[in-house]
């Protein structure tokens, strides 16, 4: 479970008042949930979302992973706790697709027997043959193969909790539908209590459980499809609905 | 020459009363095994009296002789001294009287320039001056003898009236020395506009190509005898004199007396046509410096015959490829010192250099002045940079000022690399590593360096390139390595001895940079390449 509790970040820049990029933020996300966390560039989720492992602190508020407050606990293991997936999958070039899934294990100093066989374990969970992509290099891989490195890399250590930054959005439609309806699937297998950051509605009505959409770094509404179809808060959500269900890959 | 026996009289009784302690101790001498360092400075006329002096001591002592030749100019070879890493070299009297002792006035005639040098080295350094070797070496002024005649030049007053039209080249010591040409410059009101220092070896080509008009030489010089130049005249009597001794550490004398004993054997064996003969025998007919030093010590009776040993063979005939494989055992030994010298302290340059740079990259506010800081170190001239080595205690002559010097010049370009390197990375890889949960060090050694690795190589191979190139200078401070031929090769005026230094140098700068571009690819991660 993550509770954000009156969540705030404000940006300081010299010579300004200061931004305020979150602001008052409250929200419940239940363990094994999917919260899509959606807006426009520049919205404050991506900052929020980063508030959870703290490559972001926070300026006021607090945020709670099971009860406990992120920043009372030692940042390292707190983000081992949280498994990670950025856009552009941010595999590290110069390792193997082998080496980049089982690097926190590597750093865990598991035996290389036991790295070997999660590492296979993990590439079967995302659709990619281990004989074939193991000893590929990132440069090697398609978009769509390096998200999926990627979300492997993320389970590795088989954390409770997963943060996802626009893990899909830079695909092509085709690919972007298979890899939607792969991690549909892979999400029944493995709950994890999941917080995904989207620009994309259709896509958080996918693969979100329910839907946090956020305008000027606040929270405007909470809920799911319908919830967004029928009653929708204010007309700004009515507007992000129209221009944003329809875009296709035109966005960004 | 004038007035000479009674110069070297009074020599010989002021002597014998001002350093009675050590004629004493010489003639209880104790024959003890010991060691001994001689040093020379640059140029021939130096080295020859260095080896002069070692064969003599090793026929007549059971001392050992190591030599230690070619450190550089006077200054080098006097703070040498000084510290203790040579023990003796031989100096000249006019230049121990304005370098040393920093006399602006020149006018003083032999017997008391000596004595008084003499009595100040004992007084302030604790140097003893042994007895002089019985030659006169001064600077002179030179011209072409047809070019000269023509513009009816016989004095130095005469270049007077051509000081705008006259083209001087003049060895550097010469340029800056205040017995040399500022000195001469202000005795004479002379102001010659067209004015260089010049590499006293290239010295006459320049003069018989017509390069040059005027050149600096000394009375001794060998090539005097070839080439056909006219001395001219110090009507005014600018230099002083430059009679040439021994000049040994006191402390030395003390520990073996019998060396100031069998050196005293010299004094006043070589006079000048002697030592030009000498000095001519090594530039231009080839002869090594043992050889000649032996040569002479025999045909002077102080040496056995017996003692000598064969010279070694080495085919000047055949062009070059035969000489420089006649010195093959020479060169690789050479090639093996000059690769020590740069592979220490390029690997040394390395584990501290990359340190600095990561550190630079997480202390940004250092990083404008450190990066300044190393890379003022890159502008002091190398020889200049090798010399400031010698008085730091532990390093002195030889080998570990080298590699001290070719360090601090290897430290840029790797410090430099590694900053930019580890700036490079791309900041999402390094976000994606922290979110993840790597600490500081995993993202260090897990992502930055094997990320930078490219571009730190990239420092590490300019350096190690610098550094081949550098270490060719190292001969200068006695720590041997390819300089070694290209410096007596420029003494001599030796080509073939240049190219001999030279040649394997730059073959081994080309071979060392396609190593280590070899073990380059070896290191970068795959991935990258």
């Amino acid at each position: 479970m993550i509770e954000f509790a009156e969540v705030s970040k404000t940006f300081h820049d010299p010579g300004s008042d200061g931004i305020v990029a979150v602001d008052r933020f409250s929200l419940t996300v239940a363990a094994g949930e999917t919260l899509g966390l959606i807006g426009t560039s520049g919205c404050g989720k991506t900052t929020t979302m980063k508030l959870v492992n703290r490559l972001i602190e926070p300026t006021g508020g607090r945020i709670l992973l099971d009860g406990q407050d992120v920043r009372e606990l030692d940042v390292i293991s707190l983000r081992r706790r949280i498994g990670y997936v950025i856009q552009t999958g941010g595999l590290f070039p110069h390792m193997t697709v082998a080496r980049n899934i089982g690097l926190l294990c590597e750093v865990g100093n598991w035996t290389a027997g036991d790295i070997r066989v999660r590492v296979r374990e993990l590439l079967d969970l995302v659709n990619l043959p281990p004989d074939d992509f193991a000893d590929r290099y990132p440069r090697d891989l398609s978009g769509g193969q390096r998200q999926r490195v990627g979300v492997a890399r993320a389970l590795a250590l088989d954390p409770p909790f997963m943060l996802m930054d626009e893990p899909f959005a830079a695909l092509d439609p085709i690919s972007r539908d298979k890899i939607h309806e792969e991690f549909a699937q892979l999400k029944e297998r493995v709950r994890k209590t999941t917080v995904l950051v989207t620009h994309d509605m259709a896509e958080a009505f996918k693969l979100a459980d329910r839907i946090a959409l956020m305008h000027k770094g606040r929270l405007v509404q909470v809920g799911v499809e319908d919830d967004f179809r029928e009653r929708p808060a204010t007309p700004f959500v009515e507007d992000f609905l129209r221009s944003h269900l329809h875009e296709g890959a035109a966005d960004v | 020459m004038k007035g000479r026996p009674m110069y070297r009289l009074w020599v010989v009784v002021a002597w014998a009363v001002m350093w009675p302690p050590a004629l004493a101790a010489a003639q209880e001498g104790d024959p003890g095994a010991g060691r001994i360092v001689i040093g020379s400075k640059n140029f021939t006329e130096n080295r020859l009296l260095g080896e002069i002096m070692a064969q003599l001591i090793e026929a007549h002592t059971d001392i050992q002789v190591e030599r230690r030749v070619n450190l550089g100019g006077t200054t080098v070879v006097f703070s040498a001294l000084r510290n203790g890493e040579i023990d003796m070299y031989s100096e000249y009297t006019g230049t121990a009287w304005t370098v040393q002792l920093g006399i602006a006035e020149t006018a003083v005639d032999r017997l008391r320039a000596y004595l008084h040098v003499a009595g100040e080295f004992e007084r302030r350094f604790g140097v003893t001056w042994l007895q002089p070797f019985g030659f006169e070496n001064s600077y002179e002024l030179a011209m072409d003898e047809a070019a000269a005649e023509t513009m009816g030049i016989r004095t130095i007053s005469d270049l007077l009236p051509y000081e705008d039209r006259l083209r001087a080249g003049v060895s550097h010591e010469f340029l800056n020395r205040d017995d040399g040409y500022p000195g001469l410059a202000a005795a004479y009101g002379l102001e010659i506009r067209d004015l260089r220092g010049l590499e006293h070896g290239l010295a006459y080509e320049a003069i018989l190509s017509d390069r040059i008009d005027v050149i600096d030489t000394w009375t001794t010089d060998g090539k005097l005898r070839v080439y056909d130049i006219r001395i001219l005249e110090d009507d005014r009597g600018f230099f002083p004199p430059y009679d040439s001794a021994p000049v040994v550490r006191s402390d030395t004398l003390e520990r073996y007396p019998e060396v100031g004993e069998v050196l005293g054997r010299l004094a006043f064996r070589i006079d000048n046509e002697t030592m030009q003969a000498l000095n001519y025998r090594v530039e231009d007919q080839g002869g090594g410096f043992d050889e000649v030093a032996r040569d002479f010590l025999v045909s002077a009776g102080l040496v056995d015959d017996a003692a000598a040993a064969e010279p070694a063979v080495v085919d000047r005939d055949g062009g070059f490829p035969a000489f420089l494989w006649s010195r093959r055992g020479q060169t690789a030994r050479l090639v093996g010192q000059h690769l020590g010298l740069t592979a220490i302290a390029v690997l040394l340059a390395v584990v501290v250099a990359v340190p600095v740079g990561v550190g630079l990259t997480r202390r940004e506010a250092l990083a404008s002045p450190v990066l300044g800081a190393v890379g003022v170190i890159q502008t002091i001239p190398s020889l200049a940079l090798l010399a400031f080595m010698i008085p730091i205690p532990l390093l002195g002559l030889g080998a570990r000022s080298a590699i001290a010097a070719l360090f601090l010049y290897a430290l840029l370009p790797i410090v430099r690399n590694t900053y930019t390197g580890i700036k490079e990375v791309d900041p999402d890889l390094l976000e994606a590593g922290r979110g993840m949960g790597l600490d500081s060090r995993q993202i260090l050694f897990k992502l930055q360096l094997p990320l930078a690795t490219r571009t730190i190589m990239a420092g590490v191979r300019t350096s190690t390139v610098i550094s081949v190139g550098v270490a060719t200078l190292a001969a200068f401070i006695g720590a041997g390595g390819l300089g070694d031929p290209i410096v007596t090769g420029l003494q001599l005026n030796d080509t073939y001895l240049i190219l001999s230094g030279a040649v394997p140098a730059a073959l081994l700068a080309l071979a060392v940079d396609f190593l280590l571009g070899r073990f380059e690819t070896f290191l970068v991660p795959r991935g990258l390449a």
